[in-house]
């Protein structure tokens, strides 16, 4: 059917021509538009690399967290070691006999106390020191080393990772909710601007439906129209974006010279994609509510 | 070409446009629809481009009943029925042949085939010349010309005009008269609402008289009935 194809691609130039010719004649109504998508865009980015951020330095930190385990005077060390080294989750574990412990403590010590004579037994207790592949994992794997015999108690960064874990959840909780409020407020600025460009060409609209185009063919220009939106938001939120995050990632490594953050170039990408998507979905989906109810309110049925 | 059988209309609001109403139009008829303001002229032409749905019997156009059509079966009717309006229905930012080219761009027609139609159609309205000037720098005979030109584009078979000079002076008015006769000589059906007394006197064409939303009188070469508003 080479006839009904070719009428397909005029039909689809017809729609860009239009799209395009409603985007530049309606100018101060789509700079609104676009202005919305680009704020809400920017703060949802903006939100997203926030959580994002804080996820990797939760990870970071996580990662430096190390549970000490004590062993018992009558526990076995290397029994014991061997057998945390087989529990889920755990990355490495690395013996300190109290004698390396006894000898560190001195070490530091030594310009403050003397030791000799102070004490004749060493008192410290043998100590394993776990790693953990998944910083996530510290408090279950730490309870599972607890509960082995021959533990006499164990020792980890268990405050500093729960308050963390309580950021991060208020964040992507916070994060969520401004989120969501935000893309319902795009999509009734979208719609409501959108319908005012339809408004305005009711009567293109009245005169499409009257030489017989099809309704789906109506709607098309208008689609695109909010997709243009969505597109022209995205650009100009990346182009905020972008240099911003450069500039974030810069302040926040001299803040916590510690902590590796990758400037994945990767992450990027992947969140301005997502940016387009909702960008051009939110823009679509106003004008296709809009269409609808004036298409509804004209053909009187 | 058209037949109504039956035919009434009764708006949300409680008006009866029309009463079981009966009428038949052959093909290529030329056929004016005359009446008092409000008698259902409008509403019978709406009826038959399907902008409105009777409550109670069938609106056929060439044997179809429109009543019963789909939403995806009325771009077909509506590419067979040109409609011609007292406000013209011009699209105020395009060119008077964007104008006349947008009911064929609609339908995906090809560029040259576009390009021809929209020619021949602005010639046989004489706004050739015209051609690139916007609505608003043209008179209201010009400008229902092309609103005529737009409706014949397509060469629909059923040309419908609800008072097509209702806004013009008597001498434009004439030439759009002489414009719808050479349309009808090419064989398109024509139905022609109209208030203007001395037109339908002088054409010596059919006349179907509404009041009321009733038909109540139907000559075959009559002129304006006497009484009618």
């Amino acid at each position: 059917m080479p006839n009904r194809v070719l009428t397909f691609w005029r039909q689809a130039g017809f729609v860009a021509e239009e799209a395009v010719a409603s985007v530049t004649r309606s100018g101060w109504m789509s700079g609104i538009v676009v202005i919305t998508m680009t704020v809400s865009l920017l703060i949802l980015g903006g939100i997203w690399q926030l959580s994002d951020d804080l996820y990797a330095l939760t990870r970071a930190v996580g990662a430096k967290v190390e549970i000490m385990a004590f062993v018992a005077q009558d526990g076995d060390t290397a029994q014991l070691a061997s057998a945390i080294d087989e529990l889920p989750g755990v990355a490495s574990t690395q013996i300190i006999t109290k004698d390396q412990a006894w000898q560190q403590l001195q070490q530091e010590m030594k310009s403050q106390v003397d030791f000799s004579g102070l004490l004749q037994d060493n008192p410290l207790p043998d100590t394993i020191r776990v790693k953990v592949q998944d910083p996530a994992d510290v408090a279950p794997v730490a309870d599972k080393i607890q509960a082995l015999p021959g533990v006499e108690g164990i020792n980890y960064g268990h405050d500093l990772l729960a308050k963390l874990e309580q950021i991060m959840a208020f964040v992507q909780m916070a994060g969520l909710l401004v989120v969501g409020a935000l893309m319902v407020a795009t999509l009734a600025v979208t719609g409501n601007t959108i319908r005012l460009t339809v408004q305005a060409r009711r009567r293109e609209i009245e005169i499409m439906q009257l030489v017989g185009a099809s309704a789906g063919f109506i709607h098309w220009p208008f689609l695109l129209e909010g997709m243009i939106f969505g597109l022209m938001g995205t650009l100009l939120a990346s182009g905020l974006l972008v240099p911003w995050r450069s500039f974030l990632l810069i302040r926040l490594q001299e803040l916590f010279p510690f902590v590796p953050i990758d400037a994945d170039g990767l992450a990027m990408v992947r969140l301005l994609s997502y940016l387009l998507l909702v960008g051009m979905g939110v823009g679509a989906l106003g004008s296709l509510f809009s269409v609808r109810r004036h298409l509804v309110a004209a053909s009187g049925q | 070409m058209i037949r109504l059988k039956q035919v009434s209309k009764i708006y949300p609001s409680g008006v009866r446009a029309l009463v079981s109403l009966n009428l038949e139009i052959g093909p290529s008829e030329f056929v004016f629809l005359v009446g008092p303001s409000g008698a259902g002229k409008s509403t019978m032409l709406k009826l038959l481009y399907r902008s409105e749905i009777p409550t109670a019997g069938q609106v056929l156009v060439g044997g179809v009943d429109i009543g019963k059509l789909s939403i995806r079966q009325l771009p077909g009717l509506r590419q067979r029925i040109g409609v011609v309006f007292q406000d013209y229905k011009l699209l105020p930012q395009r060119t008077v042949s964007e104008n006349v080219a947008f009911a064929l761009k609609v339908l995906g027609t090809s560029r040259r085939e576009i390009d021809r139609r929209t020619h021949s159609a602005l010639d046989l309205v004489g706004l050739r010349e015209q051609a690139d000037l916007m609505p608003g720098q043209l008179s209201g005979g010009q400008q229902q010309r092309v609103c005529l030109a737009r409706a014949i584009v397509n060469t629909p078979p059923v040309l419908l005009c609800d008072e097509p000079t209702g806004n013009l002076d008597p001498e434009t008015s004439w030439d759009i008269m002489r414009l719808l006769t050479r349309i009808n000589q090419h064989g398109t059906t024509i139905v022609v609402a109209t208030h203007n007394k001395m037109i339908v006197d002088s054409m010596r064409r059919r006349v179907v008289t509404i009041d009321g939303g009733r038909l109540i009188l139907d000559q075959p070469r009559g002129g304006y009935p006497v009484g009618v508003g």
